[in-house]
């Protein structure tokens, strides 16, 4: 009787750890469709990592 | 101590069966749409124009290959990131260099020759790390357009055969670089950057215009629904006929033609740019134009989001989800 029981809690504890993680997932995943617009615009557009790279590139001093 | 137990598994069984319950009520059921607060809202009778416009959200469908693309995008923005620290460090070491090369040119010590060597070889490194550098962006932008449902297949077919003829640009300088040794003549090492910067010029062009069109098209989405949501709306409002309800609609909808019209003249611009020139001068341009555009999307939905706390009393709030056309 109590290893019957001892299962059934592993195995209740397992479905609530499941269901935990799914509804976090989703609340994790909020898309611009979700949110009416797009809220990373400016990474999105904006990119000044390789502004100076034109410049980086001029090897006339060498 | 028993009866404790099962008590306790008792508890825990009914908690998880809740949770579980809970999670079910989340999904859609056939037939009922999920409105803002995730409740499902009683269906409206959407006029025919509505539907006429709710074809025009036109999404590739999430396929497996778009699926593997978007965690792709991942993994290749974080190469990027490593290979900018490596070009960072790289860079630094040849700037270093660059002090005493300079010092060295006029002199036939030993330690400056092999200075002179030393800063040949950082040179040559360093145009392998910016070539490599410029790829992983080139695949990083790949990865973003390849996992873009917005983007219509012809569209992401369209940017990804301009990024992929680039990245065969980038890979044969950079197979020209590695040829390069210590012995190489300064003039070898200027020709082979030369090439590399030639080459960046042109790529630079496509990632500017690539990104913008990665967003435009997701903007061009959102404008639509925001429409369709805008003519829901109005069923509601005449149906209810409040003031309140009015001016908001009334705000909803001048946020929502501005932001089209804002879309509309990004797009203008950047259909007509052809040339690196071009292009750099419309940039920002564009980008105010598509930023514009968001902040009224985004008060848009403030205003909706106001429109639904007089609906939802009534039992009036609006569906949010839009039918769409997918490839």
């Amino acid at each position: 009787m109590k290893k019957i029981i001892f299962l059934l809690l592993v195995l209740v504890l397992l479905i609530t750890a499941c269901g935990t993680t799914q509804t976090l997932d989703n609340e994790e995943k909020s898309s611009p469709a979700d949110s009416g617009y797009i809220g990373n615009i400016n990474e999105e557009l904006e990119d000044s990592d390789l502004d100076n790279l034109d410049e980086d590139l001029n090897l006339g001093w060498i | 101590m028993k009866k404790l137990f099962i008590l306790f598994a008792i508890f825990l069984l009914t908690f998880s069966a809740i949770a579980v319950a809970d999670r079910d009520d989340s999904n859609e059921e056939p037939g009922r749409e999920r409105s803002m607060n995730g409740d499902t809202a009683t269906p409206i009778n959407i006029p025919n124009e509505v539907v006429v416009n709710a074809r025009n959200i036109v999404r590739r469908e999430a396929t497996s290959v778009v699926m593997e693309a978007k965690r792709l995008a991942v993994q290749a923005k974080e190469r990027y990131l490593t290979k900018k620290e490596t070009y960072k460090t790289q860079r630094e070491r040849l700037l270093q260099a660059k002090e005493k090369y300079q010092e060295c040119l006029n002199s036939d010590t030993e330690d400056c020759k092999l200075r002179i060597k030393e800063t040949k070889t950082y040179a040559k490194e360093h145009l392998i790390n910016s070539a490599d550098l410029i790829l992983s962006k080139l695949e990083e932008l790949k990865s973003k357009i390849e996992s873009n449902e917005d983007l219509t297949e012809e569209e992401a077919s369209e940017i990804l055969e301009k990024l992929n003829e680039k990245i065969a640009e980038i890979e044969e300088a950079k197979a020209t670089t590695e040829t390069l040794t210590e012995e190489s003549t300064s003039e070898e090492i200027q020709e082979v950057a030369s090439t590399i910067r030639n080459v960046w010029q042109k790529a630079e062009m496509y990632i500017h215009t690539s990104r913008i069109r990665n967003v435009g098209a997701m903007m061009n989405n959102l404008i639509a629904r925001a429409e369709i949501y805008g003519e829901r709306l109005r069923v509601r409002a005449q149906e209810i006929n409040s003031e309140e309800l009015n001016s908001l609609l009334e705000q909803y909808d001048a946020n929502v033609e501005r932001a089209r019209e804002r879309y509309n003249l990004a797009k203008e611009q950047w259909q007509t740019a052809t040339t690196p020139t071009e292009v750099n001068n419309m940039r920002r341009e564009v980008n105010q134009y598509l930023k514009e555009a968001n902040e009224n999307l985004k008060q848009s939905r403030e205003r909706l989001r106001e429109m639904n706390q007089i609906l939802i009393p009534a039992d009036s709030e609006i569906l949010l989800e839009v039918e769409e056309v997918t490839e």
